[in-house]
This record gives structure tokens, sequence and C-alpha cells, in this order.
């Protein structure tokens, strides 16, 4: 084998992905060839401290960048197959003016804060009033259940439109509560979950 | 590989959690490599932040037939990688890392343990210090072998150059460190 033959090799020899013949014929050439033999110490001495070094581990706050940077902060993912922003009708020049409002995850906090407003200034009224009126324990008992009643009537009524609004704007179906029977109310299986199995 | 090509699917159909899979899974491989590569972690997390940028823009381009998910997100990598090379030589040539600080006097007062990390450190720090030296051709077929464990065949489809060239640039590359880091004072 000649130094040339040996420099094509010598990739593969460090490696270790040389057949056994080639393998010897290799070594055999190292016995003779100081220059060869400098070239696969230094080959050798590269690797191993290439294959010591610490592995680079990304900091955790770049994957969640990244994310935030690509899909935003509610998961939902862009159209990503080209054009699909631009050919959204007239009014697609408005669309990244409202992007940050239409998050889902605004829409449900927006959606919360006029609700805990409403009720605090509709039942706390009412709550005062009777207050005012019936001072026996009793009936301010019955006024708060009644009053706690009203609100969770409309916390569900609010969070099933708050529902609606976020299937309308993912495409995905919303959670369903803890305990809720599965019915024809309960959500469709998401869609391609098939397809990350 | 499969599942990278099933995630890139469900990425193209609307699916969120595929997109933050396949990021959570290749984040290291591109971290990685932008950080050897430029020997910056600033710049790393910036690259990387814009590779992915990319990767997202141009999903719908990605081919399955053509080669592995990871093999073009490579390929995108290093084209980000070596364009940044080009625009940023010229701050590189005033500040080619001499400026990094190194703890060594802070060494004689560690504990077992610390100083290990220190060592470990000292060694990356070494390390790009040497790789910074060899040519963007020689450093990224070393990175994309020694420190990624690439085949050389990955290799080629990622460079898009021949798979000799791939084992003659490695050859030179592994050479060349080893020079580099004996005159950095590493004894092997």
């Amino acid at each position: 084998m000649k130094c040339r033959e040996f420099n094509l090799l010598l990739c593969d020899y460090v490696d270790g992905a040389l057949d056994h013949d080639r393998r010897r014929g290799a070594e055999d050439h190292l016995l003779s060839c100081a220059s060869c033999s400098q070239a696969l110490a230094e080959a050798e001495f590269a690797v191993a401290f290439l294959h010591e070094a610490p592995s680079v581990e990304p900091p955790p706050q770049l994957i969640a960048d990244i994310i935030h940077d690509t899909i935003g902060i509610g998961g939902a993912l862009a159209p990503v197959g080209g054009g699909a922003v631009e050919s959204d009708g007239f009014f697609s020049f408005l669309r990244p003016l409202f992007q940050p409002v239409l998050q889902p995850r605004f829409v449900m906090s927006m959606a919360m804060s006029v609700l805990s407003l409403s009720m605090m200034t509709f039942y706390g009224k009412r709550a005062v009033q009777n207050w005012q009126g019936q001072a026996s324990p009793t009936a301010i008992v019955e006024s708060v259940q009644l009053g706690v009643r009203g609100a969770w009537d409309r916390v569900e009524e609010i969070y099933d439109s708050a529902a609606m609004f976020y299937e309308l704007q993912t495409g995905y179906p919303a959670a369903s509560e803890p305990g809720e029977v599965s019915g024809e109310d309960s959500p469709a299986e998401p869609p391609n979950q098939e397809e990350g199995r | 590989m499969e599942r990278d090509t099933a995630l890139v699917e469900q990425c193209l159909n609307g699916n969120g959690g595929a997109w933050e899979e396949l990021v959570r899974n290749h984040a290291r491989l591109v971290y990685g490599a932008c950080y050897r590569f430029t020997g910056r972690g600033e710049d790393s997390q910036d690259l990387t932040q814009e590779v992915f940028l990319r990767v997202f823009r141009r999903l719908h381009t990605f081919n399955p037939e053509s080669g592995a998910f990871r093999t073009w997100l490579l390929r995108l990598t290093r084209n980000l990688l070596i364009d940044n090379y080009r625009k940023t030589r010229k701050d590189q040539a005033l500040d080619p890392l001499e400026d990094q600080i190194f703890a060594l006097e802070e060494k004689s007062g560690l504990g077992a343990d610390a100083e290990r990390l220190v060592n470990r450190r000292e060694a990356s720090e070494l390390l790009s210090r040497s790789l910074q030296k060899l040519s963007p051709e020689l450093r990224e077929a070393v990175i994309l072998r020694d420190l990624e464990q690439l085949e050389y065949r990955e290799i080629a489809q990622t460079l898009e150059i021949p798979e000799g060239t791939v084992k003659s640039r490695i050859n030179r590359g592994r050479r060349e460190l080893a020079r580099q880091l004996r005159a950095l004072g590493v004894q092997g």
C-alpha cells in the first residue's frame, strides 16, 4: 500500500470501518511509513478529544422562544403550506394587526374578565339590596345561595360560548369538563391523532 | 426517521403539538451544530431560532423521498451557518475568541467535582477555539462526523458533496484540529 492509498483509507481506519484485509494492509503500511503514522496519531488524538467534549445543551428558554416565534402562545399552527395567509380575502391586510388579540388564550382571559366584572356588578348589587331589605340570617343565606346558583349558570353559559369560540379559532375541540358524561356533547377526537401513533 | 416524517405531515395539517415535538426533538442537534461552528452561545441561540423559523416557513418543501428530515434540517442549518460566517467574517477577524476569559487561576481552591467541571468547561472552550481556526469546510465536516455522529452518507447529503470529498475533509479537519489543540497546549 502507498501513502496516497492510505490517505484515502485513513478516515475509515480511524472510524473502524475498514474490513479485515484492508485494515491489515493499512497496518503493514504504517509499520514502514513515519508520515502516515503521524497523520494517524493526529487524527486519533483529535477524535479522542472530540468524543470527550461535553455535549452542548440548548438553554431551556430557547425551545419556548422558538415555539412562541413560530406558532405563538396559543399553540395553534398557522398555515405552513405557503400563500394561505395572503389569499385570505380582501381584509387579509388587517390580520397581522389583530393577530395578538385573536389568540385563544387572550380571548379566554377577556371572557373571564368580563364575566367577573358582570358578576361583581350584578350580583353584588343584588346582594346589597337583599341585605338591606331582609336582615334575618336565613333570608341572607337564601339570597346568597340564589346568587351563587345564578352565577354558576352564567359561568356555564359563558364557558360554552368561549369553548365554541376556541374551537372556531383553532379548529380543535375544547377539552371537556372533568366528570362530563360522554355523549352527543362530548368533544370529537382531535384531528391527526391516528397519525401521531 | 419515520416519526419525523409523520410529524412533518401532521404539522402541515395544522397540528401545533407535532411542530412542538419536532422542535424539542431537534433543538439540541441544531443548537449543538451552531454552537460548535460559531463558538458563541448567544449567536448560537439566535441562529437556532432562525433555523427553526426557516424550517417552519419551508416545511411544505420537505420531501421525505429525497432524504431524512434530520439531513434536510442540517442542510438548512449549514446553509445558514455559512451565510452567517460570510456576513460576520470581518467581525470574527477582529474578535477571534481570544477575549474569552479562562478561569484557570480559580482552579486551585476548588473541590474535585468543581475542578472536573472546570476542566470540562476548559476542554469545551479549547475545542471551540481550535474549531474556529479551521476553515468552514473542514469545520463543518468534523462537527457533523465527530460531534453530531452522522454517517458519511448523511454528511454527503447534507453538504451536497461526494462521500470521497467528505472523508478527505474529515481527515484534513481532524489533523488540523489536532495541530490547533497542541498549539493551545493540549497534550495527547
